[in-house]
């Protein structure tokens, strides 16, 4: 698959920018890691300038640059406002709903903290924590659900959009909340879960295809060798171009290697370090080559007529 | 009823008259235009709406065969392109089967194309919108036209006949009776997009002895040759 810079950069961003509210959230109102203060002071208006808000709007920020960047992939945008409206049966169409769905409910919830409504805060926040969990599930099911790209069709991949959103989270949420002095028995298993979860997902690509050149053909039943002798256009067209995206066995070997150092290793040594931005920049690029791999080494089943 | 073609690939000879046909018709049709980019330049570019690949075929105790091979979109029974629309654009007509793009909701995400298997689908990049067969569902209801004129533009212009137009859900169509007869076949069956166009596999045709006729009198070979073609 064609691995489109504004898709790499949307999936990778938004997807820290939801990680990152996710732990906000939840530091806020389970209290499992420290947060820079504790709750907001009396003076309600004043409280606009406090870190916890300051962080909300630093992950909004993210995920909304991510979703103007998805747009970017859109051949005619103008169109973009009719993708709500088929929520019951598309997987974009649900992300779309639930994306734009987060803004209300988060103001909503900054609301609800402005006014001290406690009660409605706790019951709003754990609502986010919940659409954050199945926004970013329908972001994976857009991947997951394709039956043409074997290498998508699988179970990694729903778990490996949500594990990783959450450690791109808890990376941002490090650096930005140095006080939080993140304990290792939290970051940690997470990061190792997101590690196991993309060895699982490269050991995956290995398994052998159930299609091939011969039930793309039709010629299954008689086990003939097929060869491409003619394209039958003259350039490369729209479909080569979107799906046939080839590099070598040794690019992607390395690249897979880097990804998983720059992802999940380095930022695992760097934290214990306490070098937190080294090991959100670190991640974050790690996340760019994941997304980039994620890409390239998913092959469209259309590769069949093309014999490649 | 379900509305589809047959491909006879034994008689297709190649020669891109229904790819050429598809082109001219659509381009003003209720999906066009189909902007062609560079059209005179080197790398020539756009949207088609059937394209035709040739594959060199060699099975085994057989001699290899050169099987030309069209494709458009199979209108297919479970249209996962349908399916994965955002916008709605993409449809499956209730009545007839046929799969359209509302040329006036598509907001060309690509994401119809990625789910297709069978590269039915083109974004027309002028247009900004996804462009596919609609098996010419501005002629084949066309009551101005003559009943024998209300067939697909591609199988209208097929010189050799290898198109078929018809109801699959009609036991009795050409279509039906050629695909029982001819064993026509599904393209990517494991997938399970139960495609409604059906391919109809190259006949088996005897292995022609060329190793005799070299060591024949050239007398004996020409006597031998004109007798065969009287016999066929």
């Amino acid at each position: 698959m064609h691995p489109a810079l504004s898709v790499l950069f949307f999936t990778v961003t938004s997807g820290m920018g939801f990680g990152l509210l996710f732990c906000l959230l939840f530091a806020y109102h389970y209290g499992v890691f420290p947060l820079p203060l504790n709750g907001l002071s009396d003076n309600v208006w004043s409280s606009l300038t406090q870190p916890y808000l300051i962080d909300i709007a630093i992950a909004t920020g993210l995920f909304t640059l991510g979703l103007i960047s998805s747009s970017f992939h859109l051949a005619n945008p103008k169109n973009a406002w009719r993708s709500f409206t088929r929520f019951r049966s598309s997987w974009l169409s649900r992300e779309a709903v639930f994306a734009v769905l987060m803004y209300p409910v988060l103001a909503i919830y900054i609301g609800a903290l402005l006014f001290e409504m406690t009660l409605a805060a706790n019951l709003i926040g754990l609502a986010l924590l919940v659409l954050l969990l199945v926004l970013v599930y329908c972001t994976a099911m857009i991947y997951a659900s394709l039956k043409t790209i074997p290498q998508w069709h699988n179970r990694y991949v729903s778990a490996g959009f949500l594990i990783f959103s959450l450690i791109s989270g808890l990376m941002a949420y490090a650096a930005i909340v140095p006080e939080a002095q993140l304990n290792s028995l939290i970051y940690l298993p997470v990061l190792g879960t997101g590690l196991v979860i993309k060895l699982l997902y490269f050991h995956s690509l290995g398994e052998p295809q159930i299609s091939n050149i011969n039930t793309a053909t039709g010629f299954g039943a008689s086990q003939a060798s097929i060869t491409l002798f003619d394209t039958g256009h003259s350039s490369r067209n729209f479909s080569q171009r979107e799906f046939i995206y080839i590099v070598g066995p040794k690019t992607t070997n390395l690249a897979r290697k880097v990804c998983l150092i720059a992802a999940f290793v380095l930022p695992a040594a760097l934290l214990t370090m306490n070098w937190t931005w080294a090991a959100l920049a670190s991640h974050y690029l790690g996340m760019l080559l994941e997304r980039w791999l994620f890409f390239v080494e998913a092959k469209h089943v259309i590769r069949h007529y093309y014999s490649t | 009823m379900k509305l589809g073609l047959t491909v006879d690939l034994d008689t297709c000879v190649g020669c891109h008259g229904c790819a050429t046909a598809c082109k001219q018709w659509n381009s003003s049709g209720t999906i066009g235009p189909l902007t062609d980019l560079n059209a005179y330049a080197d790398e020539p570019d756009g949207p088609w709406l059937n394209r035709i690949r040739t594959y060199e075929v060699k099975a085994e105790n057989e001699v290899s065969k050169t099987v030309h091979f069209p494709m458009s979109c199979l209108h297919c029974e479970n249209a996962e392109c349908v399916t994965v629309c955002p916008t709605g654009a993409s449809y499956k007509r209730e009545e007839d089967g046929i799969v359209l793009v509302d040329q006036d909701k598509c907001m060309g995400c690509n994401l119809c194309a990625w789910a297709c298997p069978y590269g039915a689908r083109e974004l027309d990049e002028a247009q900004g919108v996804m462009k596919k067969c609609t098996l010419c569902v501005d002629r084949i209801y066309d009551q101005e036209l003559e009943p024998e004129d209300r067939q697909p533009a591609c199988v209208l212009t097929c010189p050799t006949g290898s198109r078929k137009f018809g109801d699959f859900d009609d036991p009795t169509s050409e279509v039906s009776l050629l695909t029982a007869s001819r064993k026509g076949v599904d393209l990517m069956p494991e997938l399970g997009y139960a495609p409604t166009n059906k391919y109809l596999p190259p006949r088996a045709a005897p292995q022609v002895p060329t190793h005799a006729t070299s060591t024949s009198s050239s007398d004996a070979g020409i006597k031998g040759w004109i007798n065969k073609m009287i016999a066929r």
